[in-house]
This record gives structure tokens, sequence and C-alpha cells, in this order.
């Protein structure tokens, strides 16, 4: 094992009682004691021993999904604002002391930290500025319990006869509430001074009365100030109603029902999920991410880890592995960190439970050590650093999928990455908004499951029901024409299971002089991937956006000609933007060329039936070059399998791996020759096609085909050959030593005696091979 | 004597109901025959006129209108049997229909499946992709042609659809809304090369921002056009041969009716259309009054949510004060279409939704999954081996095993009971009390529903009637209704009940709905809005005159769809009529404030901002007959008879079985009265008045529940 596999596999307990989580220097963290500083003037409901009827427990749950969607609703009628309609929030019940008992179906990670908020509310507030009826706060800081400043908190409790029952709070996205960049995404803040405003929980209505002082101090911050106020109101009515609609319950059922009921969701969903966990064999779940340029114009990439201890029916998850936080906007506080993971998570095992996170929470440690780049501490800038708290859901939903692949009965939850998208910014003087925040990205392809293809232009992941908009509406409200929107062909990761393809764009500026553009990447979806394959499927390709400057754009339309491909202009020149642009001008005639990415491939792709891969030719999902090259498949000239040769080919491609080198020649201290006895206990799988197995007086990792890989306890990477080659291989990316100093390669792993291609990734060179699970 | 008859092919039944000239209403049924619809609907009519002592050839003559609602395009759809369609659009943009808004498309799909982010699937393209071809052509958003159509290119891309097989022709291009030049161009060559052809030319059929919904609504109307050609051919073919000398009139999801040469033109139209027809016919039954809570004003239209239940949904439509909402767009499956449509929003429970059991949680849970009319409930015996909501309804006692439909579905109360207890079981739960769970947990699931639609649409519930019927509305709307704060619930016309969308149907007007994308901001331009009113209005009359209706029969209603400069709400107000000035600007400005502020809240009116118009539209409506129902029999007061007696489990007082009298519901006229708990059966349904609920018969035949809200189960 490499230093760092040893690290993640044996990482004791972080000592967090040495760590003063204040909500400060560090993230707030509330301690096993916190409850025990609430002032006693907060009086909670006592639930005695109220019995929960079965049916009570149904009716009240399906409720409270009810007012969470009609919470949603409300917030949004009131806004009105073009922001909120892509559904940029997300909408929480929590039980008096801050539990989760449900999430509205939204952004699973953007209330996630509202736990910590009402816990440090509690923690603090009791006796001074005091807890009442009709109080409701507003809280944007990221050490406390926000994502990042501009996915703005609401929260209210519920108090039935001076008794605290529940809270109901919601976050959301904010046009702009000041920094040293419009919209709330400095890419070249240095710190959290150049983001935008940073508010701790603030009282913003006493007793049901609107605070104007507080009103007025919060929306002087904003270069938006009449959006933010709209949005401000429909946060508060959101809240207000669901206070209204937790009370009715409360009414019909009495308070202390409605509280057992919570309680009872919660210890069902913890148990739940307690038994999900049981099923899947203890083990340590390692997710590598790098994640490129901190500020505009670093070269670097920067290691990102999370490890997921599994034992029994509990899940320790640390950050151990990842590099130390750095000025720009590259990471993220705790509450980012907690509310990714327990997104993916959510998303992943808790769909069942309706998005109920509270209980499995409780089974949950997190073991996380400040200072690093996903837990930092203040005064780092994060606002811009968003973006990598996607990607961070993605790879807990990853990591889960990994997980219950080993779980028989689970294997139609599994599902490789989506694509990580870009956020690509707007700006420009025009008819309706200043700022123009491209939701093209809702546009990404899914990532490929064990037994089916990822879907195409899906949407986010972590966000359902997010809406990719019509052509005609953003041509409607925004100076700009849409030359072409497409979905991509090769930008799905091939695979048995293929990734779903992404879409593409061009841009240009329509009766508008001057735009400007801003990128924030995440993780390296400009330069070397944007979605990892899964279990020897191949990662999906990068994003990219170009300028073109100086087309013939108008020329080819005045020819009657439509340009449907990026070489289909004539420019000037040619711009690749980076990770992180903070403004880019787009004067007219230029053309702004984007690709969203697609998901992540399942599997060997010389396993993907070839009638399936013509098929994917027909529909402009895959190339005839990718079919070839990558599949195997050769194609007659009317499109269809040519049997003979695609089976000729693929023997050809599979023949060719035996010429791979073993991984343990190429990194020495795998060759350390790691030896684990036999324990007598049956068979568990850790990978579609590898088990862990007794071998006479050993326990070893075996491919299905028979041949023996490594000792239990090692990486089973270890023992497959491996291939190296430049990450160019990958359809669509090109160099990333363009943008990076980091050599970054793509490695494919096959088992040495079937050849099946096992595992693949893209790591840098300096790096050994990527721990994934180490079964204990 | 003279009729008007309304006749409604549903998935299993063909309901015809025929009104006299003095208002008398007699209904018939037959069975729905997929795929050849058009031989349920002559059955349905004969058994109509044997009801009146005629033959169908003695009958037919002396009906003045024949409306039909009809479902053949919805089932042909649904089961695929569709036409070979080809896409033509715009260059760089034919990826649209496949994206399907991305995570947009699960906007009215149920909760549990939205939370299961893994299951997620796209559903099979309604076109394959080897059926779109794109044509070089661009128009910008303020109707500039940015690059020209060429004729030639156009003629080899409609010449390789026709060398593929393609039946049927959707066309559909970028900002046809603003300028249509091209589709009409487009739409001129495929006439040129293949006359017969089906044709539909997305801004024909609305003429709306948002291209994915015009194209898919162009899709869908090609896919079902032949189809409906060839059915509505062959009724008008079998009418002719009986005797029946009138047009045949079609009613449509907008609330109206058109003739059947404009619904083959236009059949995306029928699409919903049965839903819509309950809400119209509540709508008349909402102005007549004799529904009205006591002490009401009569003559004040009564606002209704309308609760249609049946095997796997439950359709909901909201009318305030009468009035129905209505919507732009409408979803087939995930796909989302614009159509002008009264607002009817299916939720998932019906009949056939399956009781389950949580392992985990150790509850009972209903639904989402529906095992619909096959295999059905247990207790149909059709194969069925998970309980539903009506196994757990025969077990209660609602329904009568012997009497369900007539007689004509004998129910297994046994096995019902055997797979309810297996259900149970591993939770120490009896038949009985899984049934109770179940029936309580689905009652309060269609309430939260309910409330969830009526509070997008701005109103409280309980300013509201609910009008049950379908098979399984009266069985279950006295008790979720309740759950809703409604006071009263209303069975429309008794039993007529479960075939109440042919009344909608024999109720309807000749309506058309002209739309237009007109985007502009405040001070409008008040030429460009009496060019398009005009405009508008010239196009509603031709579509009216085209169906023989009278140019001086037709009356025009505008609407204008509003909102503020940047923000995202649209609202529908009310236009008034003749030719704008800037008094009439400013009054729309007000109308909209207000509208803004009832939907949306006072507090969300923005004081200050701009205002923007997007969309005007004119409805033109002819009235051709007023139809009065009323109903035979005269009125009596006190209870009606007995039938018989039987218990029944009430969930909200317990698990024992309460001996609960049964009446026979045909015997039921004015004034009669009923004392809750009771059971009403019908030849088609069951009307479940609970306890402390009492019921009476209004002039109508329709049964009036006061639901008593301080029972509501807690």
């Amino acid at each position: 094992m490499t230093a760092v596999e040893e690290a993640a596999a044996s990482s004791p307990t972080i000592e967090s009682a040495k760590i003063d989580w204040d909500g400060r220097a560090h993230s707030y963290k509330p301690g096993a004691d916190w409850a025990s500083r609430i002032s006693p003037k907060v009086k909670f409901i006592d639930p005695g021993d109220t019995e929960v009827d079965g049916i009570v427990h149904e009716v009240l749950r399906y409720r409270m999904w009810t007012i969470n969607t009609a919470h949603g609703a409300t917030l949004q009628r009131i806004s009105g604002s073009p922001v909120l309609q892509v559904l940029d929030f997300n909408m929480t019940i929590l039980t008096a002391k801050g539990e989760v008992v449900m999430n509205a179906p939204y952004y699973q990670h953007l209330n996630s930290g509202s736990p910590f908020i009402v816990q440090y509310i509690l923690e603090h507030f009791g006796d001074d500025p005091g807890i009442h009826d009709g109080d409701v706060f507003i809280c944007n800081d990221p050490w406390i319990g926000v994502v990042h400043q501009m996915d703005v908190f609401v929260g209210t409790p519920v108090f039935v006869d001076g008794e605290l029952v529940a809270w109901v709070t919601n976050a959301a996205h904010q046009a702009d509430l000041g920094g040293i960049s419009p919209g709330g995404f400095p890419q070249n803040a240095p710190d959290a001074f150049s983001d935008p405003t940073i508010f701790p929980p603030t009282k913003i209505l006493e007793r049901g009365a609107l605070r104007r002082d507080v009103e007025a101090l919060y929306l002087r911050q904003s270069r938006a100030p009449s959006m933010v106020a709209m949005d401000l109101r429909g946060q508060i009515a959101g809240v207000q109603f669901a206070r209204g609609e937790i009370l009715r319950a409360c009414a019909q059922f009495g308070a202390a029902t409605v509280h057992a009921t919570m309680a009872r969701i919660l210890d069902g969903a913890q148990r739940e999920f307690a038994e999900a966990l049981r099923a899947i064999p203890d083990g340590t779940w390692t997710q590598v991410r790098y994640l490129d340029e901190s500020l505009p114009g670093d070269r670097g990439t920067h290691r990102m880890q999370v490890n997921f201890h599994k034992v029994g029916d509990r899940l320790r998850i640390d950050n151990l592995g990842t590099e130390a936080q750095i000025p720009g906007p590259i990471g993220y506080t705790f509450a980012g960190f907690k509310g990714s993971i327990l997104g993916g998570i959510t998303l992943s095992m808790l769909y069942e439970q309706l998005f109920a996170t509270g209980g499995a929470d409780r089974q949950i440690d997190w073991d996380v050590q400040p200072g690093l780049m996903n837990c930092v501490d203040f005064p780092a800038a994060v606002s811009a650093g968003a973006p990598q708290q996607l990607i961070t859901v993605d790879l807990a939903f990853e990591a889960m999928s990994k997980m219950l692949a080993c779980v028989p009965g689970k294997e139609r939850d599994v599902q490789a990455q989506s694509g990580a998208p870009v956020v690509l910014v707007m700006y420009g003087a025009n008819r309706a908004a200043p700022i123009l925040p491209t939701s093209d990205a809702q546009g990404v392809g899914g990532g490929a499951h064990l037994d089916r293809d990822g879907i195409d232009t899906t949407g986010f992941v972590y966000s359902p029901l997010s809406r990719y908009p019509s052509t005609e509406r953003v041509e409607m409200q925004y100076p700009v024409l849409y030359v072409y929107r497409q979905q991509t062909i090769d930008s799905g990761g091939a695979g048995e299971w293929r990734g779903g393809v992404g879409n593409r764009f061009a841009m240009a500026p329509y009766k508008c002089d001057t735009m400007g553009v801003l990128t924030g990447a995440t993780s390296q979806s400009m330069t070397t991937n944007s979605a990892p394959g899964l279990f020897g499927g191949y990662p999906a390709p990068t994003s990219e956006v170009v300028i073109l400057g100086e087309t013939d754009l108008f020329d080819l339309y005045e020819a009657g000609r439509v340009p449907v491909d990026p070489s289909h202009f004539t420019s000037r020149s040619q711009s690749l933007l980076r990770s992180k642009t903070e403004a880019c001008a787009v004067h007219e005639k230029d053309v702004v060329v984007h690709r969203v990415p697609g998901g992540g491939g399942v599997g060997d792709p010389v396993r993907r039936e070839a009638v399936r891969v013509a098929k994917d030719v027909a529909d402009g999902a895959v190339s005839a070059d990718v079919a070839t090259g990558i599949y195997g498949v050769v194609l007659n000239d009317s499109g269809e399998v040519d049997e003979a040769a695609t089976q000729a080919l693929r023997e050809r491609l599979v023949e060719q791996r035996k010429s791979w080198t073993p991984a343990r020649d190429l990194w020495p201290d795998a060759r350390s020759g790691a030896r684990a006895d036999a324990t007598g206990k049956p068979a568990v799988r850790l990978h579609p096609s590898i088990q862990s197995v007794d071998k006479g007086s050993e326990r070893v990792l075996k491919c299905d085909c028979g041949q023996v890989l490594t000792a239990a306890n090692d990486n089973y990477k270890h023992g497959l050959l491996v291939d190296q080659s430049p990450v160019t291989v990958l359809p669509l990316v090109s160099d990333p030593a363009v943008l990076l100093d980091e050599p970054m390669t793509f490695r494919r792993y096959c088992c040495p005696q079937c050849l099946v291609l096992l595992a693949t990734e893209i790591a840098r060179v300096a790096d050994g091979p990527l721990p994934e699970v180490l079964l204990h | 004597m003279t009729y008007v008859v309304g006749i409604d092919i549903g998935g299993t039944f063909t309901d015809c109901v025929a009104i006299d000239s003095d208002g008398q209403i007699t209904i018939g049924k037959a069975s729905s025959t997929p795929p050849n619809f058009d031989q349920g609907f002559m059955n349905a009519i004969g058994v109509v006129a044997e009801s009146v002592g005629r033959t169908i050839e003695e009958f037919l003559p002396e009906v003045d209108a024949l409306l039909h609602g009809c479902t053949v395009g919805t089932n042909a759809l649904v089961e695929g049997r569709t036409s070979k369609t080809g896409l033509i659009t715009t260059a760089g943009h034919s990826s649209t229909i496949f994206v399907m808004s991305g995570g947009g498309r699960l906007t009215n799909q149920s909760a549990d499946y939205i939370a299961h982010v893994a299951a997620h699937e796209k559903p099979a393209p309604l076109v394959p992709r080897s059926l779109v071809r794109e044509v070089n052509e661009r128009v910008a958003h303020d109707g500039t042609v940015l690059a020209k159509l060429d004729d030639d290119e156009v003629r080899s891309v409609v010449q390789a659809l026709l060398d593929q097989g393609v039946e049927a022709f959707a066309v559909s291009l970028l900002w046809s809304v603003s300028n249509n030049s091209h589709e009409q161009r487009i739409g001129r060559i495929i006439e040129e090369m293949a006359p017969n052809a089906f044709v539909s030319l997305a801004s024909d059929l609305v003429s709306r921002i948002g291209e994915y919904e015009r194209t898919v609504g162009a899709v869908v109307n090609s896919l079902i056009g032949p189809e409906m050609t060839s059915y509505l051919s062959r009724t008008r073919q079998a009418l002719a041969d009986t005797g029946f000398r009138h047009e045949l009139g079609i009613m449509t999801c907008s609330g109206g009716l058109v003739d059947s040469l404009s619904a083959q033109q236009r059949p995306i139209l029928t699409i919903g259309s049965g839903p819509v027809a309950g809400v119209v016919g509540s709508r008349t039954l909402a102005l007549r009054g004799d529904t009205a809570p006591p002490g009401a004003d009569r003559s004040v239209p009564l606002s209704v949510i309308t609760a249609d239940m049946g095997g796997t949904t439950l359709d909901v439509g909201m009318l305030a004060e009468a009035v129905p909402t209505t919507r732009s767009n409408s979803w087939f499956g995930q796909f989302e279409y614009y159509v002008p449509t009264i607002d009817v929003r299916s939720v998932g429970a019906g009949g056939g939704s399956i009781i389950r059991r949580h392992e985990s949680t150790g509850t009972i849970r209903v639904g989402p999954e529906s095992a619909g009319a096959f295999p059905g409930p247990v207790s149909f015996r059709r194969g069925g081996t998970r309980p539903t909501v009506t196994d757990a309804d025969v077990v209660l006692g609602y329904l009568n095993p012997d009497y369900f439909l007539h007689g004509g579905i004998p129910l297994d109360v046994e096995a019902a009971r055997a797979a309810l207890a297996e259900v149970g079981e591993p939770l120490g739960m009896s038949a009985d009390e899984v049934a109770a769970a179940a029936v309580r947990i689905v009652d309060s699931f269609m309430a939260d529903e309910i409330r969830l639609i009526s509070i997008h649409e701005g109103h409280d519930p309980r300013d509201f009637s609910v009008f049950g019927y379908g098979g399984n509305g009266p069985v279950h709307t006295t008790a979720f209704a309740r759950e809703l704060g409604v006071s009263q619930v209303v069975i429309p016309l008794g039993d007529l009940a479960s075939g109440f969308s042919a009344l909608g149907v024999a109720a309807s007007d000749f309506l058309v709905v002209e739309e237009t994308s007109a985007v502009m901001s405040y001070p409008f331009d008040l030429e460009r809005i009496n060019a398009l009113w005009l405009r508008l209005e010239r196009s509603a009359l031709d579509r009216m005159s085209a169906q023989g209706v009278k140019a001086s029969d037709v009356r025009f209603s505008r609407g204008v769809e509003m909102r503020y400069a940047q923000q995202v709400h649209e609202v529908y107000v009310n236009a008034p009529d003749g030719h704008y000035t800037q008094e009439t600007a400013d009054t729309l400005v007000t109308e909209f404030e207000r509208e803004y502020a009832r939907v949306y809240g006072v507090t969300s009116v923005m004081v200050g901002a701009s205002y923007e118009i997007n969309t005007l539209v004119v409805n033109a409506r002819a009235e051709q007959r007023s139809v009065d129902i009323s109903r035979g029999g005269g009125a009596k007061s006190g209870q009606p008879t007995k039938k018989g007696e039987r218990g029944v489990i009430w969930y909200e007082v317990g698990l024992e079985r309460v001996p609960t009298p049964t009446y026979d519901g045909n015997t039921f006229v004015a004034g009669l009265t009923v004392e809750g708990p009771a059971i009403v059966e019908y030849p088609d349904t069951t009307l479940v008045v609970r306890p402390n609920q009492s019921a009476r018969v209004s002039e109508t035949g329709s049964v009036v529940v006061d639901v008593n809200v301080e029972m509501r189960y807690s």
C-alpha cells in the first residue's frame, strides 16, 4: 500500500476535541454536548411517551413532502425571480433540536447546513437575542452552515403553546450580495474579504415583524437590491407558509404526535440506512479528485480526497489525503463538505425515505481535519469554490454506487458519475437582466449503470428537476443567439454501458456590442475529464469553452447556411478559456463555443453489444472512429455491424492488452508482498468482477475468471496489467499541458488472465494507482 | 322531441347522455370496443335509443347535435398505434425533442420517482432520430430572417423522408412564433410533393414561445392525425348510414367543441378532452344553483374542485365561481407540449393503487404503482395478486361485491381479504386493519395533493365544494374532502356521476382558441395590439365559419398574459373588447396587478416595476343552444327506502363493523335526505356517506353531502 492508502485505511479518528469548531476560525461543528448550552428559556415540547400510529406516520410523512414542495412553490411564486426559476434552492423540515426530518427534492446539498445554523442559534441565542414564536433568522455564513455566501438561509422555529416543536428552513441562491465580482462567483478572490458579504445568523423578523433596519443592512450589500428584496420576501413567505402547515398538522394530530412522528421518521430512516450499510462489506472506499486552478492563471492541480470507512452499520468519513487550503476560491467549509456528501448519500440511498437525511446522519461520523481544501478555515475565499461541492456530491454518489455494487439486489442503484459542469456566466447590457448564467449545464449527460446506459442530456443528479431552458426563452430575455444547440457526439464515457451524452452550443451576441464571459470549472472538467469511468468504463471527456473571434457567422447566414459545428466558422482568433476566467470580452461577430460534458461509462467498452454501438453511431451519440477505436466495432456502409470484422478487431484490441505492464512492476511499493490470512468466511464481492475469497491459508482478491489478483487487504489494481496513455486518447480531450504544469495520465487496468478491463483512472503521473476500495 | 346527445368514450366504457328539449336526461352505457371505437359508440347510442323506446334509426333523425369526446388519439399514443412521422426543424437545433428540457421532463412525475435518481429513464423518443431532418434557416426572436430557407433543400429533405416511408410530417422551426413564413413555405412544398400526407405546422397549432413544447405538440398531432382521420371518417359514415344528418361535434381539451374536420386537423385537441368534459359539466351544474350550500345565494356561481377518480388516477380541476382554471401546456408522460387546455391535473391514486408493506418502517404504503384495469384489483379475479384500494374498499364494506358495475364484475371479497392479510401479517395487522390503514392513507394523500394544486393556483380549498365523480370518486370524496377542510361534496347528477364527462360533452359550446406570442414592454404598442386582436379574431372567425358556425353566433373574449419586467410569473388577465387606447392599456395594468396580488400575494406586487405582455389570446365561443338540465320524478321529502344493510368499517370511529343501511341510488328524487353512515349504490358507482355526514338530493338529482369538517380524522 502507498502511504496515502495506509493513512486512508487505518486513519485514526481525528481528535475533534482539540479543535475549537466555533464557527469563526474553524467551521461550526456542534460538539457532543452542544445541547447542554441551550438556554433554559427555550422550552422544548415534552413528547412524553406519545405513541405513534403507523398510519399517522404515513399520513404525516407524505404531508411533510407536500409541505416542502409547496414551500418551494410559495418561495418561487412570491419572488418571481428568474434566479429561482431554475430551482436553485432547497427547503428542510427539522426537529426542535435541528435534525433533518425531510428535504425537498431540489438541490440536495444546498440547505444541508441548516442543522448547523439551527443548532448554532439554539446554542447561542436562547438568552440574547432570544428565540421566540414568529422569529425568522437569516444567515449566509459558510463557517456556520451555508454552502457558500450566495445561498442564503432563512429559517423559523415552530412553537405550539410556547414550546418548540420543529424548525422550517430554506436556502436559496441570490442574484448578487456584493464582493468584487457581480453575481457572487469572484474567480480571483484571494480570500473571504473579496467574496460577497457574510451575515452570521441574524434575526430579520422579530415575533412576526420584519426588522426594517436588518433588511436595509442586507439589501445595501447587493448590486441587485430589488431582485434580492423579492427573493428575501419569497424566502420569508416560504418558511412562514411551511410553519403554518406544520401548525395545521399540530392542530389536527396534536403537537406531541407530530413531534413523535418526526422522531419515528428519523428512527425509521436511521434503521433503514443502518440496514443498508450492514449489507455492504466492511471496508474503506477512497475517492480522489484533482481540482485545477486555485486562482486564474494557476497551472497547478490540487488533490482532494474523501475516505468512507464502512464498519458494521456505521460510516466514518474523513478528508485525509486532501491538500492544505491555499489562496483562491477552490475549496469549501465543513458545511459544504458535509452537505455535499450527505446530499450524494441521500440521492443514492435515501430515495425511499423521500430525502429524510437526519436518520442517516446519525449513522455517520464526520471525522474531518480543518485547514484542508475541503474543510477550509476562515478567511479562505469560498464563494466561487462552490462548484467544487457539486463534484463532491457526485463523488459521494459514486462512492455509494461502488458500495452498492457489492450488494445483491441493489445493482439498479449503481450509477457512474454524471458530467461535472462548468459555471458559465455572461454579462452584458441588455433588455432584461444584467447577468445571464447560462443554464446549459442542465444538459449534462448521466453516468451509466450496471445494466443500462446513462441518460443523454439528463440534467443534474443533485437537482433532479432542474430544467434545461428553451432557446427561445433565453433569446427573448438576453441579447444572444444560440447558433446551434445539439447533443455532443462522443461526450459520454465509453463502456459496456455508455455514459449519457451532454450538449454543446455556439452562442453569439445579437444586437449587442459587447458581453463578458466568466468561467468556473469543477474538478478537472476543462483539462482531463469531467467524470470518471466505473468498473472499467471510460471517463467522460472534458468540457470546453472557446471564443471564436470575429467570425463569419452573419455572412454564413446571409448565404443561407447555419453553422452547426465550430469548424464551420471562419474566425480571426480562437481563445480557449481556462477553468477560471474572471472576465473575458465577447464582441459582435464573436462566438462562444461551449461543450457540456456527458457521464462516465461502466464496464469494458469492447464488451458492449455491437448492435448498440451501431445504434449509437446512427443516433449521433458515438462517432465511427470511436466505434472502431474504443468499442472495436466495424460498421459497413449502411451502418450495420460487420460481425466478422468486429470480432477480429475486438480480439486484436484485447490481445494488445497482454503487452500492458503488471502494476506491481510499475509501482515498487506494490510488490511489498502483502498477505492476508484466510478467514473461513464466505466470498465477499467488492467489484462486479472481483471477490474476496479464501484460497488455502490465504484470503485473496480473485477475478471472476479465476485469476488471483492480490492479497485481500491490498488495492486490487496492484494485481492487474496497466496501460498508461496520454489523456488525449480519450475522444474530444485536448492536451492538458496547455493549461496545466502537472503531467496527467490515463490508466487502464485489465485482468492478466481474462484481459477484461476492470478499472480506469486519470491521475497525476506522480501518484501511484489511486486507492479505491480496501476491504477490512 | 329533439335531443342533444353527448358521448364520451373511455378506456373501459362508452357513456352516452341524451338531453331532450325539456331538459330531461337519459343515459346509456356500453363497453368500449378498442381499437374500433366506432362500434362502442354506436352501441351506446343504441342503449339510449332503446331507453326512450326507439330504434337507433328512429332516434338519430331526432338528434339535433351529436357531441363526442373521444380517446382514440390518446389510446393510439399510449398503445403506440401511431403514424410514421418525420420531423423537419431548424439546422443546429434537432436535439430539442430528445433533450426533453433535461430534468424539466420530470416535472409532473410522482415524488417517489423523482427521488429515485438512479432509476430515472428517458422514454423512447416520439420520433426516431433517423426521421428528424434539419433545414438551413434561421429567424431571430424579433422575426428577422437571418438565414433564408432554400426550397431545393426543403424538397430534398421532404423526399428523403418520403423515401423512408413517412405518412405524416411535423414542421417546427425556431421562432416561427415571430415569423412563420418558413414553416408555411415548407408546408406548401410538402403539400405539392405529398398531397395525401398529414402535416402539422407547429405555429399553426400554437403560437407560443418555447420551441420544445411547440415541437412536441406538432409531432404528437401528426402521430395521431391519420388514426383520428380514419376513425372519424368511419364514424361519420356509420352515422350517415343510420340516418344522422347533422354535423358531429368533437370535444376538445380547451373545454369546447370543434367540428369533426377540425378535429382531424388538430387531433391533439382531443387528448385529455374526457377529464376536461367533466369540468365543463361541473361548470354547468355550478351555474345551476341547486347545489349551493344551505343559506347561500343561489345566483352566485359555485366554486368547485372536481375530483374524477378512476382506476389509476384522480383527475383534479378547479373552477373559481364556475370559471375553470386554464393552462397553456399539457403532458403526455414525460413529454410536455403546448395546447390551450382546461387545467386538469392527474394525481397517482385510484382504485388500482397497490397496497404494500414497507419493511423497515413497518408501515403500510399505498401506490404510486397501480394495477390499473389489468391485472386490476385482486377481487376482480383477472390475475391481480397485489391488493389495491378497491380491494380495501370492498373489504371495508363500502362496495357491494354483488353489485359492482351492475354486477358486471362480481368481486371476490375473500381473495381481497387474503391478499390484504398477507400484506399485514408480518406487521401483526389483520386484513381489516390493513384495509382501513390503506384507505386512510390514500384519502389523506389525495387531500394533500389537491391542497398542493390549490396552493399553486392561489386558492384556499376551504372556499370550494368538491364534485366527486368517476367510478371511485363518490367512494372516497366524502373522506378526503373532510381532510381538505371542504364542507360540501356534490355527487353530480347522482347516477350519472360515473359517466359525468358525457354530460359535459353535451353541455359544451363550439369553441376556438387563438393565441399569439406578442412580447412588448410598457408603454405598449397600441397599434400592434389592435392589429393583433383583429388578426386573431379574424382567424378564429375563419375557423368557426369553416365549421358552419354563423358569424352572428360567435362571441369573442380576450385575454392577455402579462408579467413584471425581470420577473417570470405570467398572469392571465381578462382583457377588454374593442379598440385599445392608452386608457385601455392602463386598465390592463390595473387588472394585472389585482390578479398578481390575488395569485401571488399582496407582498409580491412590485411597486415601480415595469410590465410586459407576452401572449394575446382570443376565445371564440358559439352558444348555439342552452342546455337546462333537470331530472324527472318530482320532489319528495323524508328518507328514501332502505335497500339493505351491511357491516361497514368507518376508520374515523374504529375498526368495529357498524351496521349501515344501503340505498338504491336510482330511487333517489329531489328533496330526499339521508343521514350517515349510509351507502348509496348506483349501477356504476357507490356513494359513501360517512358517520355524522348528511346528504340531500337536489333538483338535478345531484346528491349534496354535508361533510362535517369537525369529524376530521386525527
